[in-house]
């Protein structure tokens, strides 16, 4: 039997969780479950439904059968989004828009429960720290359009790492990355799984790449979705204060 | 002469109206622009001369008729974008020419109003009354509070709206604010600048500051300060050259766009 079945909690449950769009069927009946401090890679051609299904995770999209849970939760009731990091495939924003990426990865910390609140100076701080974790505090107030897609891309890391999520999604993050880049986003995700209590779903195109860090056999398949997926044991569950260790 | 005209009564309670709606426009042009609803503007002005017509017709205060019908248009537009995901222009195209087609049939059905309505077409900043002041204070006040209170969750939207979405905000709620006010700002403006120009007022401060603005706050600041030039600038030179004030304003600000891409190399804020 699987060892994390035993000590880790459900992040993500998906059960008989079907989905179409207005006139096609994108998949019947997905069953998976995400554990806490696994790191699960999600592949499968164009069109598979990779994005659909992250989107159903967040809730943007509504199952037409079959339910998610978040934490336990059902994603209709679920409210604690603080806790979940969402970074949307290819962010194709308008590159002319008016913000700095201090301003971007701010927008991070606007909840529902930081409505009617300014940000504290000790939430500048955080989104400061997050901005020095992706290496990007020099660019803090440069627009956000003028930046590298590498470095756009880590200003989306940066803001959904903001509130310290519990669980961070990401969707083909390493799009249109030179190598390089990709391999220093890399090894920041595989020390943040190791060392940070943090759990992962990434949808990912590079199958060498999953192959090499995940293993080269799927856990599970769900017609053209294939999961793979590694349990962090690297650090005992319990150890608690691990921020120091930020990533160099 | 200038003396004369800058303290009769008619010009400061233009310059009041004026000042007014050139902070609103522009605050709430923003989000418009940025999610790519600048002809909403235009479009919604259309219908508001409907609204404005028929409140001729049947004896209703033009302003409050013109709302009732920009609330409708707007809603319209939104009804329409969510049916053509992938096609906003053509809820607006449609809107549009509905708003032209009633305006013209009330305009057959009642010809003795032609030119109280040509007032609201080309504006008519000098016939404001306390009335159309209030009624442009009252939605100055609605803008410029709803914009202090919710600045974060409104970038945010703008931005992108599925991390809103994740983020729990009440993004529809939000959506339907942002249409609301539309409404409000359009059925306010069109007696100042008139229906033609409009969308002018919401549009251009922003194309400006979108030139030289680094962030979204400057960005905002800017496109006020600069609809404020205009508003003031083109109100004093159409009073002291007799000029039309609403055109004046807007070929204003057509000039300062023009400078301003020719200079901006040097004046990135
Ligand atoms: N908004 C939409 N409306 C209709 N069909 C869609 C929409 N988004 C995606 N699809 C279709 O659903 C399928 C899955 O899309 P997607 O989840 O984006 O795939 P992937 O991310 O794996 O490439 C595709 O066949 C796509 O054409
Ligand atoms: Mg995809």
């Amino acid at each position: 039997m699987n060892e994390w079945n035993e000590c880790h909690n459900e992040i993500i449950s998906l059960e008989h969780v079907a989905y179409r769009y207005d006139n096609q069927n994108v998949f019947e009946d997905v069953n998976f479950k995400v554990y806490e401090r696994d790191f699960v890679g999600l592949i499968g051609s164009n069109g598979a439904g990779k994005t659909t299904l992250l989107k159903l995770m967040v809730g943007l999209l509504k199952p037409t059968s079959g339910e998610v849970r978040l934490f336990g939760t059902p994603v209709r009731q679920f409210k604690d989004w603080e806790r979940i990091g969402y970074v949307p495939q290819k962010n194709s924003f308008n590159p002319l828009f008016p913000a700095t990426v201090m301003e971007v990865v701010q927008s991070g910390m606007y909840n529902r429960r930081k409505m009617f609140r300014r940000l504290t100076h000790e939430d500048k701080e955080k989104c400061l720290d997050a901005l020095k974790v992706m290496k990007i505090e020099n660019l803090a107030d440069k627009r956000i359009g003028q930046l590298s897609g590498g470095q756009q891309q880590r200003a989306f890391l940066a803001r959904a790492m903001v509130n310290k999520p519990e669980l961070l999604i990401l969707d083909e993050p390493t799009v249109g990355i030179d190598i390089e880049t990709q391999k220093d986003f890399f090894k920041l995700l595989q020390h943040l799984h190791a060392h940070h209590e943090m759990t992962f779903i990434m949808v990912s195109h590079d199958l060498e790449l999953v192959n090499s860090w995940l293993g080269s056999e799927p856990v599970q398949c769900c017609g053209k979705l294939n999961f793979y997926r590694k349990h962090s044991h690297d650090q005992p569950c319990i150890e608690q204060d691990l921020t120091h260790s930020v990533m160099s | 002469m200038l003396i004369d005209i800058l303290t009769s009564q008619f010009f400061q309670r233009a310059l009041l109206g004026g000042v007014l709606i050139g902070v609103t426009a522009p605050m709430l042009g923003i989000f418009l622009v940025l999610r790519r609803l600048s002809m909403i503007g235009d479009t919604l002005a259309h219908v508001t001369i409907a609204g404005v017509a028929l409140g001729f017709l049947i004896g209703v205060y033009p302003i409050w008729a013109g709302l009732v019908f920009a609330l409708i248009g707007s809603f319209a537009v939104e009804k329409l974008r969510k049916a053509y995901k992938t096609y906003a222009e053509l809820s607006i195209a449609v809107i549009m020419s509905g708003g032209v087609a009633l305006a013209s049939l009330f305009f057959t059905l009642g010809r003795n109003f032609n030119a109280n309505v040509n007032n609201y077409f080309f504006g008519s900043i000098y016939t404001l009354n306390m009335l159309d002041l209030a009624i442009v204070g009252m939605v100055t006040l609605i803008v410029i509070g709803f914009m202090m209170v919710f600045f974060k969750e409104m970038f945010l939207l703008s931005f992108d709206e599925d991390t809103a979405a994740v983020n729990g905000l009440p993004v529809r709620w939000f959506n339907l604010a942002l249409t609301v006010l539309t409404a409000l700002v359009i059925s306010a403006a069109i007696k100042i600048v008139g229906a033609l120009l409009v969308s002018a007022l919401l549009t251009i401060p922003v194309a400006i500051s979108l030139l030289i603005a680094r962030s979204f706050k400057k960005a905002i600041i800017v496109s006020v300060l600069v609809s404020e030039l205009a508003v003031i600038g083109g109100l004093i030179a159409a009073g002291v050259w007799n000029l039309a004030p609403g055109a004046t304003i807007v070929l204003l600000l057509i000039a300062i766009l023009i400078i301003t891409m020719l200079v901006r190399k040097g004046i990135k804020v």
